[in-house]
């Protein structure tokens, strides 16, 4: 499936090794993607109207590595979902965690999609595929708002 | 002789006419009364006022009637007094007569005066000549009692020859005459062969003297006894026990004694074995060690023994002829005495009879009572005989056994019940609760002791104020033990301490507790001993003086003992409690620190592979054959490494969930991994046999699955056998089930059965088998997690079998779908 725009995506990741290899990945699929890169969640919220101003773009996903340092993911996911710019956008939570209680937790704070880090190359290949497959066209359905 | 005195005995009675008197009337009696002829005398006017036994028999006359009837109603002739007054003036006549009762026996009456108002009869139905025979005795007896003057010589000597005892005349203190039976009863053969001896010959020398001062007493007109007994000798020298009377009598004109004796021996032997019997008798009761109180039917005592007097304080002299309501029995027991006294009449049933008697001076006594009703000979009852035994004792010593045994029961309740607690305080509240049952307490305290450091910490303390029991704030400050004056005493003594004031002081400066304006009066102290350590001090106390004894003091030291036992056990449960706490924070800990380090791990070796899959797709071109190895070699030590990594967290995490633990069906359980595993069972074409009769268990789903996957794969991944085969059964064990995995692998040598449990430790090359070595162990952790164990057993070549148990699910509810 070939989508005449690139999906704008926000990547939250602090490691900039993994960031590098995810960056890589998305080149993998068959999805024109536009990556905007944030080491921590507040930069990100800043671009989406965290700081009080209207924001400019919206991105039509944001992948959110759960083990951020500072606040930490789950802080991060639950300010993503309480600001009204942002609380619509499907969070897709990467993490190197396989821990049941960690899955859990993303999920109850709003996440939209849990991936694993550990599947690496092949496997993220596959799964970032998976994933864009499906929310590129959620992202492309009118907006309820 | 014996006989007649017998008879003598028996019908002394029968002479009632008081007009027999004098010196005379005793050898008169006697002859009248034994004579075999019938005598009888009348008076003036008629009346029959003396018989003879003879003559009543004769006469069909009973004792009784002597001076009420006249011989007038005896005999049938209206004029017999008349007939008999002239046949007595004649001096020998002889008159005939009918007897009224019945008129066709004849009796001949011969009749003599005795005086002028008196009329002796001689009778008989005998034929004439035996009345002519026995009138003899008839006119001397007339002769000799119508004398009203001392007779002549001769009527003496007839009296004393005829008389049918033994008489003796003494003149001079010597013996000038004595009758046959005198002689006879002295052993010799004829009177000539005793007359013209000395008197004092006969007579024993132990009562000669008083033989001697009574005659001449006699002799001198002095009063003596009517009769004495005394010993005599025998011609043969025995001695022989004879009654003895002195009479005057005149010998050659002068005044002589007369001795009249009869043989009393038989007498004196019936009343020696008598005495002996009842000296016995007495001997026997006195003897007693029950008290005896022996009485009529109706009650009244006709005797008691020593052991009575000494138990009621009641003398025998007061005893006697007491009647019911006895002083000595307890005024409340005695309407049930005399109701059973009164069942006792009529069923004659002799029990025991438990009843309070009271003493001369007040004291109650507890005593058993049986009574018995005496029969006589024909079988009616006669006495009632009351044995009484002393049971205060028995009865103190039952109300001892009953204390002692209320306090073994509180001792056994107090360790019981403290078994049931591991709280200090809860043990210190039972201890008192129980303590209060058997020991008056009013204030009660335990002080816990540290010997290391010398100092006491009050551990919990009640106080009874005018009946409200309150338990006194607990304030856990350590105080030196030297501060408490009581506890310090126990402590340097290791002995318990009894304290009885005389008196309570109205107000103390200190207060050990509780009732400030009140100071107690009976304090105990015991040490509280764990081995031979004091670990606490316990002391009750009560505001009553001298409420203790040295027993109360016994038993508090054995309930503080009992208490040190508990608070001891109480303390180490508390350590074992920390302990168990600490090492489950330290496996936490553990757990945490695993967990994080792994993750740790984890971010760079997702770069690294992550970079080496970048490197192998996008650079690889111009790589010569060694570098795609050496590629391939990290790529390959990076998914090892990640194996090791995520054995680690799963290992990190199973022992946290147990919590979770819910029911489940293993037979689903193995389905489920069985389908997870279903590409290496095919691939090995391996054969599982599950047992569908698999029980239902309490445990982590999850983590259950990663015991089978484990067991499994490894079951197939160790197998040298073209089809490996494993089956799984399970066996129920009270409140467990202990499940079987039995493979036909390649088995696990012995020494390795524990080792292969341990982290990361592998038997075979990674060439030869693959695998991180952590399977076990996890396998292990979460068997253990669920409060189970795992065993095996293996033959190399054969295979093994794990055996591991798992917490049985109830049978009520429904396992989870």
């Amino acid at each position: 499936m070939h989508s005449p725009s690139p999906l704008r995506i926000f990547l939250i990741e602090d490691n900039s090794d993994h960031a590098k290899i995810l960056k890589w990945a998305f080149e993998q699929t068959d999805h024109p993607t536009h990556l905007t890169f944030y080491q921590d969640a507040d930069s990100a919220l800043s671009h989406l109207g965290g700081n009080g101003k209207e924001p400019s773009v919206f991105p039509d996903l944001i992948f959110l590595d759960f083990n951020l340092p500072g606040i930490g993911g789950r802080e991060a996911l639950a300010r993503l979902k309480a600001n009204k710019h942002s609380k619509d956008i499907p969070v897709i939570v990467l993490s190197s965690s396989e821990r049941e209680e960690d899955v859990r937790h993303a999920y109850e704070f709003g996440a939209s999609t849990y991936i694993s880090k550990a599947v690496i190359l092949d496997e993220l290949r596959s799964s970032l595929q998976c994933v864009l497959d499906y929310w590129s066209r959620m992202a492309r359905l009118p907006r309820r708002d | 002789m014996k006989s007649s005195k017998s008879r003598r005995k028996t019908t002394q009675p029968r002479v009632r006419s008081t007009s027999l008197q004098n010196v005379r009337e005793s050898i008169f009696r006697e002859i009248f009364e034994n004579s075999t002829d019938a005598l009888a005398v009348i008076e003036p006017r008629g009346l029959l006022i003396a018989a003879n036994p003879a003559a009543c028999r004769i006469l069909g006359f009973k004792v009784s009637d002597l001076g009420k009837t006249a011989i007038t109603e005896v005999l049938q002739e209206s004029d017999a007094l008349t007939m008999i007054r002239k046949a007595a003036r004649n001096g020998r006549g002889e008159v005939q007569f009918a007897l009224r009762a019945k008129p066709e026996t004849g009796i001949r009456v011969r009749p003599r005066n005795i005086g002028t108002r008196y009329v002796v009869l001689s009778l008989s139905s005998e034929p004439t000549s035996t009345v002519k025979k026995s009138s003899r005795t008839s006119s001397f007896l007339a002769q000799f009692i119508a004398a009203d003057t001392p007779d002549t010589e001769g009527y003496y000597q007839s009296i004393v020859q005829h008389s049918p005892y033994g008489v003796g005349i003494v003149f001079g203190g010597r013996l000038v005459m004595g009758n046959p039976i005198f002689a006879r009863i002295l052993g010799y053969r004829a009177s000539e062969e005793i007359e013209g001896k000395e008197i004092s010959e006969f007579v024993d020398s132990g009562s000669r003297r008083f033989f001697t001062l009574l005659s001449s007493r006699k002799v001198s007109g002095e009063s003596v006894p009517a009769k004495f007994e005394t010993q005599m000798t025998r011609a043969d020298g025995s001695l022989i026990d004879v009654e003895a009377s002195f009479t005057i009598g005149s010998y050659q004109g002068e005044i002589a004694l007369n001795v009249t004796i009869s043989d009393i021996t038989l007498r004196k032997e019936l009343e020696r074995r008598l005495t002996d019997s009842e000296r016995l008798f007495r001997n026997v009761v006195n003897s007693m060690v029950d008290a005896l109180v022996i009485t009529d039917l109706e009650g009244k005592v006709l005797d008691v023994n020593e052991e009575f007097e000494r138990l009621t304080g009641f003398s025998r002299r007061e005893a006697l002829n007491a009647t019911i309501p006895y002083p000595w029995i307890d005024e409340e027991d005695l309407r049930m005495y005399i109701s059973w006294l009164d069942g006792l009449r009529v069923k004659s049933e002799s029990r025991d009879f438990d009843l309070t008697w009271v003493s001369k001076g007040g004291k109650r006594i507890a005593v058993s009572l049986n009574t018995t009703l005496l029969h006589n000979a024909s079988g009616s009852p006669m006495l009632m005989v009351n044995i009484a035994r002393d049971i205060s004792e028995r009865q103190a010593a039952q109300e001892e056994l009953g204390r002692q045994l209320k306090r073994v029961e509180v001792l056994y309740d107090l360790g019981k019940a403290l078994g049931g607690t591991l709280d200090p305080v809860e043990i210190a509240r039972i201890t008192f609760e129980q303590l209060k049952k058997v020991v008056p307490t009013e204030a009660f305290y335990i002080d816990l002791y540290d010997e290391p450091t010398g100092q006491i910490r009050w551990l919990m303390g009640v106080d009874i104020i005018n009946g409200v029991q309150e338990e006194l704030k607990v304030h856990g400050e350590r105080i030196p033990i030297h501060e408490r004056m009581a506890n310090w005493r126990v402590v340097q003594s290791r002995r318990p301490i009894l304290e009885l004031r005389k008196s309570i002081p109205a107000r103390v400066p200190v207060v050990p507790f509780g009732n400030e304006g009140r100071a107690s009066a009976s304090l105990m102290y015991a040490p509280m001993f764990s081995k031979d350590r004091i670990i606490g001090i316990i002391s009750a106390q009560s505001y009553e003086i001298s409420a203790y004894r040295e027993d109360h003091l016994t038993l508090l030291e054995n309930i503080a003992n009992l208490a040190a036992i508990a608070l001891e056990k109480a303390n180490l449960h508390q350590d074992a409690l920390e302990k168990s706490r600490q090492i489950e924070a330290r496996n936490k800990e553990l757990d945490d620190f695993t967990y994080v380090v792994s993750h740790d791990l984890k971010e760079p070796l997702i770069s690294v592979e992550g970079y080496a899959k970048i490197i192998r797709q996008e650079h690889s071109g111009g790589f010569d054959p060694a570098a795609r190895e050496y590629m391939k070699s990290i790529l390959d030590s990076c998914g090892h490494m990640k194996g090791l990594i995520e054995d680690l967290l799963q290992l990190s995490r199973v022992g946290k969930l147990a919590e979770q633990k819910q029911r489940l069906s293993l037979y689903d359980v193995i389905r489920e991994v069985l389908e997870e595993l279903q590409f290496t069972i095919r691939e090995r074409k391996a054969q599982i046999e599950v047992d569908a009769g698999l029980p239902e268990v309490l445990g982590v789903e999850q983590h259950l699955k990663i015991v089978f996957r484990n067991l499994l794969s490894n079951g197939i991944k160790f197998c040298d056998k073209p089809v490996p085969k494993i089956s799984i059964t399970a066996a129920a064990q009270g409140s467990v089930a202990e499940i079987a995995v039995k493979d036909n692998g390649i088995g696990i040598p012995e020494e390795f059965h524990e080792k292969i449990f341990m982290i990361f430790q592998r038997l075979h090359k990674k060439e030869e088998y693959e695998g991180t070595g952590a399977g076990l162990t996890i396998v292990r952790k979460i068997i253990e997690a669920h409060g189970g164990a795992i065993r095996l057993t293996s033959a190399q070549g054969i295979g093994t079998t794990f055996f591991f148990t798992l917490p049985l699910a109830d049978k009520k509810e429904p396992a989870r779908a």
